[in-house]
């Protein structure tokens, strides 16, 4: 074989890849990896050595129940997560029924949702005078009611409640996508329903299954906000709480440090196991559901299976609406009494531009900053994640993984730890930065990458590579054909990206609450100081509502454009 | 085997305005290939998985050897399926592919092995045990999906479109293959395709779907060379429809003249009842057209231009003009050389044999 001739033109076509991916990879680099790596090294290099601080952890009671405590729930949240929603995608695969594509777009609402108003909405269904509990007390007596506030049951529930949706979307859209016809084929055989489930679709659904269970056991394994806000504070902590407190209470590096160590191993393997299954069938779970249209016409479903749906249909529907529909309403009602009268006072109270004595500015410059900080993340992850996957797509495949897998590092950390070590990082090696805004759009942004490269990714994956040579054969330079093809064709998932970012950066609580200043508190802070330093519930729905405004016109707005680009295909 | 009858089907999908299958009635003859051939979209997979027992028809009976199985699901019914996609198990070697049905029915590993080997030796796959679906070629999955399907002795096979998928050389290959395993197993087989080329070669009987009912069934050269009606026969693409107007019917001789090709006046026997005036269309394919030197003539010749001349490889069609219309003819390079120069100098005479001509009632 005859090598290509070498080239200038060539090699400059090369090094032009190269600016736009170093700007991905300096940025991935000095933000996220350098500081922590320092802020890991720091957990072992304040006096003792690494050995000694595992010994430590390991040795403490305390430090045992925090971890046995972080592994089980993460188990167990998964578990009945994978085993409520197994059912459900099942019948949703199996049956078409009215409604199922508004359903299925619902699921995408966990992703742009704010941990810290779930938590919010579960005092607002659980509280003593909460939705849920009035009403178990209406209908079956004054003695009944859930008391799982500030336990390991809240937390659980708040965790299949954010996580649910996850897991139904990847086992549906798999589910999808296995040949129905195999099914038949089983039949004809001699196999009877449930063996051709058992043979035929579950190994190929097993996939999809172990990949939503890791990555919901990722997510609960690093859980801060609904651990912090629902738990019991004390013996029921997460990792990610321990290792926030053991910073912020006693300024200890070393045992955060360590602990930060611990999780990150996990996570990162986790994360990468996840990665690993979820590439064997190719899923991107943010890219829509998948096919809706198929299945059986739900008024031809046995009696048993109707029930079963329509059981599931009301409560998924509860269990992603409830918490939400219990915020919005109550946050328009007047004291917290049950059946309190309507009233604007909580609104009235947030817009009236007068200081709050729980948080450091008005709430309306905490709705500023969260706008703000929320733009800017767009602003600057989107570009970057653009431009890397469109240079990432012309590299050698194992290049390509190897740097793709780089860019998503940030995926494997928690934003607790994030936000520590660019903390810890600047505070030794550039002090100003620690002071300032830009370090919250910075980690924002971080958390906000990984997920805007792969939608950008999925979508330049659906841009024809003969399109581009086509382009090219007419004399289009490179540039060219990025500004006139490209860039057109993949319009909607730079949007998509944006609307993600956005409201990513809107919704997070754990970096921010690590770095921020009160002058720059944002709306899920101030929810955070109304309930725990003021106990201001009613500041906080309202506040929340807003929040689940903005977080819906992201929402509608995807699904559109999803849906947009789903109907041209 | 067994015999399979279907009997007046009737069947709607769910959200369709018109009925699939109106009156769907078959016998598919113990033993036999029969093939149900149809446009797309006309319900012969419909009709595949009534057979099959997945889809419940609304009004009519399936009898198997005379006994109604809508009581019967799927598994108990004996069937061997190969669907267009072959839908094979993507998850399970070849070997486990081949094994799955007879685990199914349960039966020892000591018999599977030793079917497994007689089945991947029938269909040529000896050696590929332990290979993934994907890991072989288009005609190696299609023979994976035919013995999956034969391995359980099923007494029925049904095949949906089993080529399809296929480039056209494969195609051939493998047609001859499926022909030659079902004569050697002889099992009661039903073979759904839109390809005439493929009926025919295949089947010992074949079915015309059209329209949700069974128009026309027979042998093959029965059904190809005499379509019972007009729209039979453009189904199968009878090449040279012409309109006419029957001048004078006697008996079963019938003259027919033909305006489009310069009011040529055909005989035409038929055994169908037509009086005289009726309007009428004249069928006939292109190789029952003899074609003649210029100067000949005589009883139902017709004398015509070449307009243009199609050589295919084995034989030559040839657009020829009379008056305002066209017909075709085929002719073997033989009878070609034999009147080369009248083609050269641009006239021919042809030939329409009156017992070749398929006379139709004209449509409304």
């Amino acid at each position: 074989m005859r090598k290509t001739p070498w080239s200038w033109r060539g090699l400059a076509e090369g090094l032009a890849r190269l600016p736009p991916l170093a700007l991905s990879l300096l940025f991935i680099t000095v933000f996220a990896v350098l500081p922590l790596a320092y802020f890991l090294s720091r957990g072992f290099s304040s006096g003792e050595g690494l050995l000694e601080r595992f010994q430590y952890i390991f040795s403490s009671p305390y430090y045992r129940d925090v971890m046995y405590f972080t592994l089980w729930q993460a188990t167990l949240s998964f578990l009945l997560t994978v085993i409520l929603s197994l059912p459900m995608a099942h019948l949703m695969a199996r049956y078409s029924f009215p409604g199922k594509r508004a359903l299925l777009s619902l699921t995408t609402v966990p992703f742009i949702l704010p941990p810290i108003v779930v938590a919010v909405g579960f005092f607002s269904l659980f509280g003593t005078k909460g939705y849920l509990n009035l009403f178990l007390r209406e209908t079956l007596g004054p003695g009944y009611s859930l008391n799982i506030l500030y336990s390991w049951k809240a937390i659980i529930l708040a965790h299949v409640f954010y996580n649910f949706s996850i897991a139904l979307r990847m086992i549906y859209s798999r589910l999808t996508q296995i040949d129905e016809e195999q099914v038949l084929v089983a039949r004809s055989l001699g196999a009877t329903p449930w063996k051709a489930f058992l043979w035929v679709t579950l190994p190929q659904l097993l996939p999809a299954i172990l990949s939503a269970s890791l990555l919901v056991f990722i997510f609960c394994f690093m859980s801060f906000a609904p651990v912090l806000i629902l738990g019991d504070g004390v013996k029921n902590i997460t990792l990610e709480v321990a290792l926030y407190r053991r910073y912020f209470f006693y300024q200890d590096y070393s045992t955060g440090g360590a602990l930060a160590a611990l999780e990150v191993l996990v996570v990162l393997l986790g994360t990468y196991l996840y990665l690993r299954f979820s590439s064997l069938w190719r899923e991107n779970i943010l890219m829509g559901p998948g096919e809706t249209s198929g299945g059986v016409r739900f008024r031809e479903a046995p009696v048993s299976h109707r029930a079963m749906l329509l059981l599931y249909l009301f409560f998924s529907l509860f269990l992603m609406v409830g918490p939400l529909a219990g915020v919005v309403v109550k946050s328009f009602q007047s004291g917290l009494g049950s059946g309190g009268a309507f009233t604007l006072n909580w609104y009235r109270r947030i817009f009236s531009g007068g200081q709050s004595p729980f948080i450091g500015v008005t709430p309306i410059s905490a709705i500023a900053n969260s706008l703000i900080f929320a733009l800017y993340t767009a602003l600057i992850t989107v570009p970057l994640a653009v431009l890397s996957a469109y240079s990432l797509r012309g590299l050698p495949s194992r290049l390509r993984s190897a740097l793709e897998l780089y860019m998503m590092v940030p995926l494997g950390i928690s934003g607790v730890v994030l936000a520590l070590s660019l903390r810890v990082f600047y505070l030794n090696y550039y002090d100003p930065l620690t002071s300032s805004p830009l370090i919250i759009v910075i980690a924002h942004s971080l958390i906000a990458y990984p997920l805007a490269l792969r939608i950008l990714s999925t979508g330049l994956s659906s841009v024809d590579e003969s399109l581009l040579e086509a382009s090219r054969s007419l004399g289009a330079s490179p540039f060219r054909t990025f500004t006139h093809i490209v860039l057109p064709l993949i319009r909607p998932f730079v949007a998509v990206a944006f609307l993600f970012s956005f409201a990513i950066s809107l919704g997070d609580f754990g970096a921010t609450l690590v770095l921020y200043r009160p002058q720059y508190t944002t709306m899920p802070i101030a929810i955070y100081r109304f309930i725990s330093a003021g106990r201001d519930f009613g500041s906080s729905y309202a506040f929340s509502a807003i929040l689940i405004f903005i977080g819906f016109l992201c929402f509608y707005s995807i699904d559109r454009l999803l849906r947009f680009q789903g109907g041209r295909r | 085997m067994v015999e399979i009858e279907l009997k007046e089907i009737h069947f709607t999908y769910p959200r369709a305005d018109e009925p699939t299958l109106r009156g769907f009635s078959l016998r598919l003859r113990e033993g036999k290939l029969t093939s149900l051939l149809g446009p797309s979209g006309e319900g012969k997979t419909t009709v595949l998985k009534i057979i099959a027992g997945f889809l419940k028809p609304h009004r009519g009976m399936v009898l198997f050897d005379g006994e109604d199985v809508s009581g019967l699901p799927p598994e108990e019914r004996g069937l061997g399926i190969v669907f267009q996609n072959y839908a094979l198990f993507p998850h399970m070697t070849v070997y486990d592919n081949v094994a799955f049905g007879l685990r199914m029915r349960g039966w020892p590993r000591s018999k599977i092995g030793k079917r497994l080997s007689e089945v991947l030796k029938l269909v040529g796959l000896e050696g590929y045990e332990r290979r993934l679906p994907r890991e072989l070629s288009g005609g190696e999955q299609q023979r994976l999906a035919l013995a999956r399907a034969l391995a359980p002795r099923p007494q029925v096979l049904l095949l949906d479109e089993p080529l399809s998928a296929l480039d056209a050389a494969l195609r051939g290959e493998l047609r001859r293959e499926i022909r030659r395993i079902q004569r050697e197993i002889g099992v009661t087989t039903l073979y759904i395709t839109h390809d005439q080329s493929e009926a025919l070669y295949l089947s010992d009987h074949v079915a015309i779907l059209l329209g949700g009912r069974v128009v026309q069934e027979g042998p093959p050269e029965e059904v190809y060379l005499r379509p019972l009606s007009l729209q039979v026969a453009r189904f199968l693409e009878m090449e040279n429809l012409l309109d006419g107007k029957v001048v004078s019917a006697r008996g079963d001789q019938v003259e027919v003249e033909v305006p489009a090709l310069s009011h040529i006046k055909l005989k035409v026997s038929t055994k169908k009842n037509i009086e005289g005036g009726a309007e009428v269309v004249v069928g006939i394919r292109p190789f029952h057209i003899e074609l003649l030197g210029e100067e000949d003539c005589g009883k139902n010749i017709l004398s015509a231009e070449v307009k243009e001349i199609e050589f295919t490889g084995k034989d030559y069609l040839i657009t020829l003009r009379a008056g305002s219309g066209t017909i075709k003819a085929r002719t073997t390079p033989v009878q070609y050389d034999r009147i080369r120069k009248s083609i050269e100098k641009g006239r021919v005479a042809a030939h329409l044999p009156e017992d070749k001509l398929i006379l139709y009632p004209a449509e409304e």
